[in-house]
């Protein structure tokens, strides 16, 4: 400690705040007040970036020897995208991306179960359209990835 | 550490028993306190020893104490080269330093108090900033507003708490005897 300090620090007579302290202190609380407000949003936007579509078209049970003929597709998910993408080879089966949301529009599957599941928009949720053998997943987004104690 | 004059084994003798002081506290905090609700807070009741520090040692001698207290206290309860580590570590080199250059230009403006909560504050930032590094979304800064909170407050325990210890008067005769022959 330089001499200057301390003089600075024995001349001292008070030791509670000063008003630097309670300017800092005031600062701090306020932009955490502010940030409670504005990181929501924010963290919101980044999970929407990156989150994706899972699309698997013709699944089946893996048979001995052959490998997986699975077709595989990802298509990502942003807010501004809006369009409608025909799947199921021979049948129809329509599959509408809205935004960050999803459905099956149209089917000619017999118990249309597709169909009736309705919009996915959260990740985790699935689609499933068995005669057409489809497979829709949202991925991404706020999956728990890493856990910090 | 290169001290000279009389009062150099006192020098170092105070280095280790703050060192050892650091430690302790810090592994009685993570070994027997509870943890904070919000996640990734807590008291840091260590950096009243590296706060009161600042007022023994030369500005590199309190950063290799805070440095080597993160490194033993990670020894001692088994966190050494996990992510853990690596978080502490950064956010400590990279606070102290700012506590250290505030504490050489601003102390009698601003008092241990706000400095221990610019202490708080930027450990907390810097360890949202690895965080980031490391998982790679900008999801980790929904804990901004909690972290400052709870940093703010912590830091105003300890810096009440150092603001107390500092006014003593056997703490200002050490402090006195210990500068007395600084070269």
């Amino acid at each position: 400690m330089t001499s200057d300090g301390f003089k600075k620090y024995s001349k001292k007579k008070s030791y509670g705040f000063t008003l630097a302290d309670v300017v800092v202190i005031a600062l701090f609380l306020f932009s955490s007040v502010y940030f409670f407000f504005v990181t929501p949003n924010f963290a919101k936007v980044s999970s929407a970036n990156n989150t994706y579509l899972y699309v698997k078209k013709g699944a089946r049970l893996p048979k001995p020897g052959t490998g997986g003929q699975d077709n595989e597709q990802r298509i990502s998910l942003n807010s501004s995208v809006s369009r409608t993408v025909r799947m199921g080879g021979e049948g129809r089966c329509v599959v509408q991306i809205k935004g960050l949301k999803v459905r099956v529009k149209e089917s000619d599957c017999p118990d249309k179960i597709c169909v009736k599941t309705g919009w996915i928009d959260k990740p985790g949720q699935s689609i499933i359209c068995l005669p057409h053998r489809i497979y829709l997943e949202i991925k991404g987004g706020e999956d728990l990835d890493a856990s910090i104690r | 550490m290169q001290v000279s004059g009389e009062n150099r084994y006192f020098y170092v003798s105070l280095y280790a028993v703050f060192l050892a002081l650091g430690i302790s506290l810090s592994v009685f905090e993570s070994l027997y306190l509870p943890p904070l609700v919000i996640p990734g807070a807590k008291l840091g009741l260590a950096n009243i020893v590296t706060l009161i520090s600042l007022l023994f040692f030369k500005g590199r001698d309190v950063l290799s104490n805070t440095l080597l207290r993160v490194v033993f206290a990670a020894f001692l309860t088994g966190t050494f080269f996990t992510t853990i580590f690596i978080f502490s570590i950064t956010a400590a080199l990279i606070s102290s330093l700012l506590v250290i250059s505030m504490y050489k230009r601003l102390y009698g403006t601003i008092s241990f108090i706000g400095l221990s909560v610019i202490g708080a504050v930027s450990h907390n930032i810097t360890q949202l900033y690895v965080a980031k590094l490391f998982i790679g979304t900008n999801a980790v800064f929904v804990h901004l507003p909690l972290l400052l909170l709870a940093g703010t407050l912590t830091g105003m325990l300890n810096g009440m708490i150092v603001n107390m210890i500092a006014g003593r008067e056997d703490i200002k005769w050490l402090v006195f005897s210990n500068m007395n022959q600084d070269s």
